[in-house]
């Protein structure tokens, strides 16, 4: 499934593997172009995306059978991108960021991505639906007029 | 994502990244760069100007091989981050651990000195 040229909402479905992610970048930042979204915008949504889909096909879909299912649209002056999955349960607003490297010998290398989700996005929400793990992150824009 | 080194007159080791250093990004040019950084002492400077986009697995490299680096007592700093892949650096706090320079000369004029001090 892809977007409409110009349509204020679009849908995308795409398989658990990470070879998938070039696809949706290129889906966010066309949906990105079609609302004339800030640069900025647009790449914070496509970090965001990255980061919320690289850890579903790691963690919680790791065998690659199992669909993903994108949905960006407006929440009146906030892009909204929805992500469900049906792995199992998990609300990325409970994992604590990690603490803060004092060299590079004791640094964590992982566990950056939910922060980086906090950081670049302007809400997180989640809900556990039916089987699937619902999560929506919000950006602040203006919507076209 | 691709990844070109070159040794400097000074002797330092520029390491040029280029592309999305996403999990897809990543898996192109790990090994290279490991093999380059992780295997002897150097003074490298790795210049981002050309890296467009960091997810959290690019931290994870750059961490690997400046945690290597240290280890055989060289140094490794980043130079002239893209402003969406500086504020990343910052947000994980990588730039208070790994020194980023704005530009290669800078990055490389430091190393100098530092090794020089040392």
């Amino acid at each position: 499934m892809s977007s409409i040229d110009g349509e204020p909402q679009a849908s995308l479905i795409v398989g658990s593997e990470l070879r998938e992610l070039p696809r949706v970048s290129a889906w966010v930042h066309d949906w990105a172009e079609q609302q004339h979204l800030p640069d900025r915008v647009a790449q914070n949504l496509d970090l965001c995306s990255v980061e919320v889909l690289t850890n579903i096909m790691t963690y919680a879909c790791s065998d690659g059978a199992q669909r993903i299912f994108l949905h960006l649209g407006w929440q009146g002056e906030d892009v909204a991108l929805d992500v469900e999955d049906e792995g199992g349960e998990f609300d990325p607003r409970q994992v604590p960021d990690p603490p803060r490297p004092t060299s590079v010998q004791d640094a964590r290398i992982g566990g950056w991505g939910i922060p980086i989700v906090r950081h670049f996005s302007d809400g997180v929400r989640y809900r556990h639906e039916d089987g699937r793990n619902c999560l929506t992150l919000l950006f602040r824009a203006s919507p076209p007029h | 994502m691709d990844l070109r080194s070159e040794q400097l007159a000074d002797g330092v080791e520029k390491i040029s990244l280029v592309g999305r250093m996403d999990s897809i990004g990543g898996h192109d040019i790990d090994m290279r760069f490991a093999a380059l950084v992780a295997t002897r002492k150097l003074l490298a400077v790795v210049d981002m100007s050309e890296v467009s986009f960091l997810a959290s697995i690019g931290i994870r490299t750059l961490v690997i091989n400046a945690r290597a680096q240290s280890s055989r007592g060289g140094v490794m700093a980043l130079a002239n981050p893209q402003p969406l892949v500086a504020e990343v650096l910052k947000m994980a706090g990588i730039d208070t651990i790994i020194p980023v320079y704005p530009d290669v000369d800078t990055a490389c004029s430091a190393l100098m000195a530092a090794a020089e001090s040392r």
